[in-house]
């Protein structure tokens, strides 16, 4: 799955961040290939959320650089790095509340700078991507009237309808049920297929499972596995992160 | 296409009402200052609107009115230049402190904008009232060059004393504010500056620069307030700090425009339509001394009862624009 990935998509170089005398990530680096599907895991505080906000310019790390298709972008703000093709979703949903569904998702495909679109082709194209997230009847209610998994879905068709090249996806399936968690992997299996580059987080790890190349396991900032899902979350270091040395143990025992 | 049809129809029909109504009562004079008052003060609600779109509350536009009526005046006093030269030159002097205050204020937001945009009403007011020799201090400028008259042949149409004239001009301006109003909403740029306000976090996220946007927003707002106070120091004749930077001529367009509806095409028109002429014509004769409550009043019963202004009732406008 991963062999035409040579090509890093994002390169995150020896990270550190602190915010007073707690340090969130230590020298955290990885890459990340064209068209690859990386997931990241660990438990809470682990620092996810805040290298998300460190690739996607929210946030500045204290050192290290991130590299995005080709081009330090660690100072670049995140205006920048959405026009520059990098787009997220949060894990509290940032909706346009006064919006309808397909009006949120209008703002991602008419907005975009390139290709500028005209309003009737903009809308096509946002009416295409709620219907990939399976909201196309649910186009005109307001988005504030939602279910917050359904405005998870529309951030994430208005994400896709700025026709991104990497999209970071914080938590994108909490409080979905199994069998939607199971319509949004096989929904993000299609979009890598067409050569989007995904790096997303979740607690979830049937979906992980279900969609990642690769898993990269953060704990207390730091980096303590990776590889395939199968065998990572299988892991001892991993177990115990999540559940406790004692799991830990057992786990490595029968990994 | 049917709403289309009928929001157009229903423009053209008030658009007639507003220039065909001197023509039939071409002795009401009274009635024609009021009114053209009324364009003047719409028009200066339509330019604190364009600011309003991207989210942010300001209680300081008189100053960027003060600024474009005392620059235009002062044009006119000491270079002599035509009021049609200096008005439009004028308000430049808005747009430059815009440009300090999109600057200064970059990281305020809510009540935070709006308390420090009323702090700078007093900066250019209190400069203005102390730069004696360049100003007269707060004696003010008078003796300014009316309106002009315009000849076209053998016919002559005096703005400056003419006050049916004077009614079609500000008319005239400000059709043209509510079309660069109409296209700061309806247009891409409209829709990021709607973006902006509903989450600035998600707009930013789709590659809008909030910052900027928001700037350019401010920048064409000043301009247009600055263009109303231009109007307004070559109608009067004269300009003092007291009347120019008075923070009622803050208060109008914002009561204006929440009224009628800061979010619809025609909500600051609609506003300063109803509530100007009702406190001049019917509320100054009955109650001299507190005729300006009203403003007080419409806020209150705004904000309680329909937030979203009057035009929110027009069947072109029950969704917000």
């Amino acid at each position: 799955m991963a062999a035409s990935k040579s090509q890093a998509c994002l390169e995150v170089r020896q990270i550190k961040k602190s915010f007073r005398d707690q340090t969130v990530l230590r020298e955290v680096s990885f890459s990340l290939g064209e068209g690859e599907i990386l997931g990241l895991i660990g438990p809470n505080g682990a620092g996810k959320t805040t290298l998300f906000n460190i690739i996607s310019g929210w946030q500045r790390p204290d050192s290290g650089s991130v590299v995005f298709c080709g081009r330090e972008t660690t100072a670049w703000p995140p205006d920048r790095l959405g026009r520059a093709g990098l787009a997220r979703t949060f894990q509290s949903p940032q909706i346009f509340p006064d919006m309808s569904a397909l009006e949120n998702v209008l703002m991602g495909a008419w907005l975009r700078r390139e290709p500028r679109l005209p309003l009737p082709r903009a809308l096509e194209e946002a009416g295409h991507c709620l219907f990939l997230v399976g909201l196309l009847d649910r186009r005109h209610a307001l988005a504030r009237d939602l279910p917050l998994a359904q405005q998870r879905l529309v951030e994430l068709a208005r994400a896709l309808a700025t026709r991104p090249r990497l999209l970071l996806l914080d938590e994108i399936a909490a409080g979905f049920s199994r069998a939607a968690v199971q319509r949004l992997a096989a929904g993000l299996l299609k979009l890598r297929d067409r050569g989007l580059t995904l790096l997303l987080t979740d607690h979830l790890f049937t979906l992980l499972e279900a969609v990642a190349d690769r898993l990269l396991a953060l704990d207390r900032g730091e980096i303590i596995a990776q590889g395939p899902p199968a065998s990572l979350i299988r892991h001892p270091e991993v177990v115990s992160a999540y559940l406790g040395t004692r799991y830990g143990a057992n786990a490595g025992g029968g990994a | 296409m049917g709403k289309f049809h009928y929001s157009w129809l229903l423009t053209a029909a008030a658009v007639l009402l507003l220039a065909g109504w001197p023509l039939l009562f071409p002795d009401a004079v009274h009635f024609q200052q009021v009114l053209g008052l009324t364009c003047l003060y719409a028009t200066l609600a339509l330019a604190w609107n364009i600011y309003a779109l991207s989210g942010a509350i300001s209680l300081g536009h008189a100053a960027f009115f003060g600024l474009g009526a005392y620059a235009s005046a002062l044009l006119n006093h000491y270079c002599h230049w035509s009021p049609l030269l200096a008005m439009p030159l004028g308000a430049l002097a808005s747009v430059a402190f815009a440009v300090f205050w999109n600057w200064g204020f970059q990281r305020l937001r809510g009540v935070y904008l709006g308390l420090a945009s009323l702090a700078a009403l007093e900066i250019p007011k209190t400069v203005v009232d102390n730069w004696d020799r360049l100003t007269y201090g707060s004696m003010g400028l008078v003796g300014l060059d009316r309106l002009p008259v315009l000849a076209l042949g053998s016919f002559e149409v005096d703005f400056g004393l003419n006050l049916q004239a004077q009614y079609y001009l500000l008319l005239g301006v400000m059709l043209l504010a509510a079309a660069v109003h109409r296209q700061s909403i309806r247009s891409r740029w409209g829709w990021t500056l709607r973006a902006i306000r509903e989450n600035e976090t998600a707009a930013q996220g789709l590659g809008v620069a909030t910052h900027r946007e928001r700037g350019r927003a401010l920048l064409l707002s000043a301009y247009l307030a600055g263009v109303s106070g231009g109007l307004y120091a070559h109608i009067m004749g004269l300009v003092e700090p007291a009347l120019v930077f008075n923070l009622h001529l803050s208060v109008l367009p914002l009561v204006f425009s929440l009224f009628g509806g800061s979010k619809m095409v025609w909500g600051p028109v609609l506003g300063a339509f109803i509530l100007y002429p009702l406190e001049q014509l019917l509320l100054m004769p009955l109650f001299p001394m507190g005729h300006s409550a009203l403003y007080g009043l419409v806020i209150i019963l705004t904000i309680f009862f329909f937030p979203r202004g009057i035009a929110a009732w027009l069947p072109a406008n029950r969704k917000p624009a």
